[in-house]
């Protein structure tokens, strides 16, 4: 049985379809690429699985290890082991980053956290990012550049521990070193806890240094095809195009 | 002993309603209100000199003579005839620990506080303990010729003249109806001088002299912080503070000398029956620096804003606070400040939450005098709104007297965003807490200006609140 | 003369600073204007003007004005009747311009309701003026009332430019209700006069509705200006923007009430308000007190204020394009209230208030 396990999932937002009948699955500590042309709907996929209100599955189901994720809500789902990399991570005044996270792990595992291992952790990992440590202490996310936002969001994962990290376009809006860095985050996340990713993007630059083993094509909410890594090749070469008549027919 | 049995049979009569007396005596009745006769009464109980007791009488006159406002909650609840009761008898007036509300006595037991605490809290019981810390910290202070006593002992002291000269100048009994009874039924309070060039180290806390008698409710402050001091004081406590008798109508005057600083922080949770009239004014020579620090959690009604006279060249002020106003509570906050001197500035930064019902209101007024050359004032209100059954309302005035002024204000009121909501769920941290977590947040500008057990005890405070506790 | 209170804030606070409220005073032999000539000034497209229907008075009357309820006595008791432009369902795009002239030390009073059918368009220009010679214009005093209401889709923009001499008081009491859709925008000059209340309330009762207000003024020598004006939010998703841009010159005094109001239900609403206020001399007075209420929790309120003088750096910016310090000023201070005049359709008034703004501001 696979970690996740969608079928037939159609999903509305604002009362308007935009995924249609999704079928997917992810195994333990595979890597999944979800690729398609802007206005596909696969940022919507990412919080659908997330739980984020106002998007309302009209069909299908969603199991994570076995359990029907429908009912649950996001903090339930997260506890469950999901976790979602914001394209838009907000800003949240008044918490900061190092409190939010250790907060974060606290309620996850149900276990007080000790502050100075914790610390060390965090360290370590702001260092894997290159991270500049006074962000520790900074509001979450206010103020902080595109780039240092989703670097953000990849300390929060090394840190969580998921066991499905959803990326969504994790490395827009970053420039060569900081994608390079955001990948090497990723590689330490699939080493150090075996875990599965769900790469949401439109461009392959990401996916250079990582070992694939699914694509699949989203287009106008529809999956028009599944693959291996070799499909990101085909991408690079002719684009969207000929996937988008696909979608048509 | 006769008058002992009296005064018994007084506070029996006061607490439990009037029924058919079979027997047919006559009733004693209770007076509305304050008379002359309670005033003289705490007038001989305090020992006052003859200034002090002709001032309570001349205060009785004008507060007599006194509208309330129109504008702000209404103070329909407050029953003055059981007050008045409470002046004439504070020192017997115990509250049985059984007839403490429950929801007061949960709120101890969630914010962790000692039985001890609870009962003097609860104005049931013997002193708190708190006198021995109390008086240590004198003692260090002492050492610096710093002089942190209670104001009543500091009347008939080496000190009596410096009180008279200030005692209710800065909040004259004409200021409004309150401030008057204040003068009246005053009792209680500290007082506290700072030799000029002295820096206190530590946070002075009026909390140390919490005790059964007093509880807080008509004490006066006065602090006079020398030329080039500096003094951070700290009012009151995260705990709520309860009484049967429902008014606090204090008073904290502050004196800022020339080059001088005072913080002046509070966190106030007075127990939700209370109505809250508290004045406080400060008045800051050349380059002297006030900074206030106000966390509003309490009372059913309250009235509160710490005003500041710039009156020196290149005085200072900063006002931080946050008030959060849930089920019952009517609660009108904000700052008032006069700029008179030239190159005067101030900031003022006010939090505002409301939910379940409360209603918070932001009230302030920014005056700048015709000679307050390069004024700078810097206003801003944010509010948050929990839910669609509470109200906030921001209403900030300005009258500005001359054009050479920088006067800025923004105010912003809404709601928790979904948004945030959803990405701290994301991260496991269930709807309840990241609501909570967003609140701290909001409050985050105060509590980073307390000293840590201060902000940890805030935090607390909100949590409880979220929690609907 | 008789005072009448007006311009009350919606919620009053300390008396201290004697805001609450505005007196205004009135001659007592104040009458109602003969505006028949209105009659004779439509534009072709089915709209009218006539006297208003003895059935139709309570409904316009139900309308809360910005001045509030003792302006709304004053025009009762003063026998006012008022003209009813009506704006045909979807009529688009007219514009009626209406002369309102100061007559010579008298005391007088205007009113005019605007009935603008569904998914209409009209634009609805107020060109007050007058000039007063000698003493008698303590006496002289021109009221104007308009009331407007908007139906679904309807958009009405109402244009009062006021440009009277020096001695002359006047006010503009304004009420406007909108239903679902419905837009008021309201463009008010306040160039000249000795004097003036400005009062401006818009109900936004149906869904999305909308108030769009900007306001320039320049108020100088010893005049005063009182201006109330407040956005009731009603209805969900409904959205206002008041914007005050304002200069004060020699010993003028000005007190800015602004409201915004959200009642409950009106979730998803918008409000936005913004002063700017320039002080050009030492012996202005300045009072502002920017408003909001709110009993809904899911809106947006925001008002900024800001008050003092030129901003050096702008000052300096243009010098360094080349213009003199004093250029730059008088530049600086007239684009302030030639941006709201903007608003006015080009045409021969909008060139002769931009003609006003160059030749008397600065």
């Amino acid at each position: 049985m696979a970690l996740l396990e969608i079928n037939d999932l159609s999903v509305a937002v604002n009362e308007k379809r935009i995924l249609q009948g999704i079928t997917l699955s992810i195994g333990e500590g595979e890597t999944h690429v979800l690729m398609g042309p802007n206005g596909a709907g696969k940022s919507t996929l990412g919080l659908s699985l997330m739980g984020s209100p106002g998007y309302v599955r009209e069909s299908g189901t969603i199991l994570f290890d076995g359990q029907d994720l429908t009912e649950l809500s996001a903090d339930k789902r997260a506890k469950a082991g999901i976790f979602l990399s914001f394209q838009n991570p907000i800003e949240v005044p008044g918490v900061s980053l190092s409190s939010f996270i250790r907060n974060a792990i606290h309620e996850q595992t149900g276990q007080p956290v000790k502050l100075f291992s914790y610390q060390k952790k965090l360290a370590a990992a702001m260092e894997l990012l290159s991270m500049d440590p006074s962000y520790a202490d900074r509001d979450l996310n206010v103020g902080f550049s595109g780039g240092e936002k989703k670097k953000a969001e990849i300390l929060q994962m090394l840190l969580l521990q998921p066991r499905l990290a959803i990326l969504d376009e994790t490395d827009s809006g970053l420039d060569v070193d900081a994608v390079r860095t955001v990948s090497q985050g990723v590689e330490a996340y699939q080493e150090s806890r075996n875990g599965a990713l769900l790469i949401i993007t439109h461009s392959t630059r990401i996916l250079e240094s990582l070992h694939v083993d699914r694509v699949h094509i989203l287009v106008k909410g529809r999956i028009v095809r599944t693959g291996d890594a070799s499909l990101i090749e085909e991408i690079n070469r002719n684009g969207f195009e000929q996937f988008i008549q696909d979608g048509d027919r | 002993m006769a008058d002992n049995r009296q005064a018994v049979q007084d506070i029996d009569r006061s607490l439990y309603d009037f029924k058919d007396d079979e027997s047919g005596q006559e009733f004693y009745r209770i007076e509305e209100g304050l008379t002359e006769d309670i005033v003289l009464q705490v007038s001989e109980e305090k020992n006052d000199p003859d200034w002090m007791r002709e001032f309570r009488l001349k205060c009785l006159g004008i507060y007599d003579q006194t509208e309330m406002v129109p504008w702000g909650p209404a103070i329909d609840g407050l029953d003055m005839g059981r007050i008045a009761t409470y002046v004439r008898h504070k020192g017997e007036m115990k509250t049985d620990w059984a007839d403490v509300p429950e929801e007061i006595k949960n709120t101890f037991e969630r914010l962790g506080i000692p039985q001890a605490e609870r009962e003097s809290l609860a104005g049931v019981g013997a002193q708190y303990d708190s006198e021995l810390v109390y008086h240590n910290v004198r003692e260090e202070v002492a050492a610096q010729g710093v002089v942190y006593t209670d104001l009543e002992s500091a009347i008939r002291g080496e000190y009596a003249e410096m009180i008279r000269e200030h005692f209710m100048h800065l909040v004259p009994p004409t200021d409004h109806k309150f401030a008057a009874l204040h003068g009246a039924v005053w009792s209680g309070g500290s007082f506290v001088y700072v030799p000029k060039g002295v820096k206190v180290e530590i946070p002075l806390q009026s909390y140390f002299r919490l005790n059964a008698k007093g509880a807080g409710q008509f004490e006066h402050t006065l602090i006079i912080v020398d030329e080039g001091a500096d003094l951070h004081f700290i009012e009151g406590c995260s705990a709520p503070k309860y009484n049967v008798a429902n008014l606090h109508a204090g008073c904290v005057e502050l004196y800022v000398a020339k080059k001088a600083r005072l913080r002046y922080s509070t966190i106030e949770n007075w127990s939700k029956n209370m109505y809250n009239l508290n004045t406080k004014r400060a008045i800051v020579e050349e380059d002297g620096v006030m900074e206030w620090v106000s966390g509003s959690f309490g009372s059913a009604v309250s009235f509160l804003y710490p005003s500041t006279i710039l009156k020196g060249d290149r005085s200072r002020m900063e006002y931080t606070g946050i008030t959060f106003s849930g089920a019952g509570q009517n609660l009108d906050t904000g700052a008032k400040v006069v700029m008179q001197g030239e190159d005067t500035s101030c900031v003022i930064s006010s939090k505002s939450i409301a939910k379940d019902g409360g209603i918070g209101t932001y009230r302030s007024s920014v005056i700048v005098g015709k000679n307050a050359r390069r004024a700078k004032a810097s206003i801003s209100c944010d509010s948050l709104m929990l839910d669609s059954r509470s109200r906030s309302d921001t209403i900030p005035a300005m009258d500005i007297r001359t054009n050479d002024a920088d006067i800025g204000h923004e105010a912003r009121i809404g709601r928790i965003s979904d948004e945030a909501v959803f990405y701290l769920m994301s991260r496991g941290i269930p709807e309840a807490d990241a609501r909570a977590m967003i609140v701290s947040g909001f409050a985050d500008s105060v509590s980073k200006e307390l000293p840590l057990e201060y902000a940890v005890e805030m935090n607390n405070l909100i949590k409880l609140e979220m929690s609907g506790g | 003369m008789n005072a009448i209170q007006v311009n009350t804030l919606p919620s009053p606070t300390y008396r201290f600073l004697r805001v609450n409220d505005s007196i205004l005073e009135v001659p007592g032999g104040i009458a109602p204007a003969d505006d028949s000539a209105w009659k004779g000034l439509l534009p072709a497209g089915g709209l009218s003007i006539r006297e208003i229907r003895e059935a139709e008075t309570d409904g316009f009357a139900k309308i809360a004005g910005g001045m509030g309820d003792a302006a709304d006595r004053l025009f009762q008791e003063a026998g006012v009747r008022p003209w009813v432009l009506g704006v045909p369902a979807g009529s688009s795009g007219e514009t009626v311009y209406l002369p309102v002239k100061a007559a010579g030390g008298r005391a007088q009073l205007h009113a005019l309701c605007v009935e603008a059918g569904e998914g209409s368009d009209v634009t609805v220009i107020l060109d007050i003026s007058g000039e007063e010679a000698g003493c008698a214009a303590a006496k002289g005093l021109t009221g104007i009332s308009v009331r407007i209401r908007a139906a679904q889709d309807a958009k009405v923009h109402l244009i009062p430019v006021q440009r009277l001499g020096s001695t002359i008081r006047h006010f503009e009491d304004i009420g406007a209700v909108c239903a679902e859709r419905a837009c008021v925008r309201l463009t008010t000059l306040c160039l000249g006069g000795s004097g003036g209340h400005l009062g401006a309330k818009c109900t936004l009762a149906g869904e999305a509705s909308s108030f769009d207000s900007e306001t320039g003024y320049y108020v100088r020598g010893d005049a005063e200006l009182d201006i109330n004006a407040v956005a009731a939010h009603q209805g969900k998703q409904t959205d206002s923007r008041m914007i005050f841009r304002g200069v004060l010159a020699d010993r003028a005094k000005k007190t800015l009430r602004g409201t915004i109001d959200f009642l409950t239900g009106s979730s998803d609403s918008v409000g936005d308000e913004q002063e700017d206020t320039l002080l050009l001399s030492p012996d202005v007075e300045n009072r502002s007190v920017p408003v909001i209420l709110c009993a809904e929790e899911s809106v947006d309120g925001r008002h900024g204020a800001t008050v003092g003088q030129l901003s050096e750096d702008m000052v300096f910016y243009m010098c360094s394009r080349g213009y003199s310090k004093e250029q730059a000023r008088r530049l600086i201070v007239q684009a302030r209230l030639k941006s709201v005049a903007s608003r006015i359709p080009e045409g021969r008034l909008r060139w002769e208030v931009e003609q006003w703004i160059e030749r008397e501001i600065g």
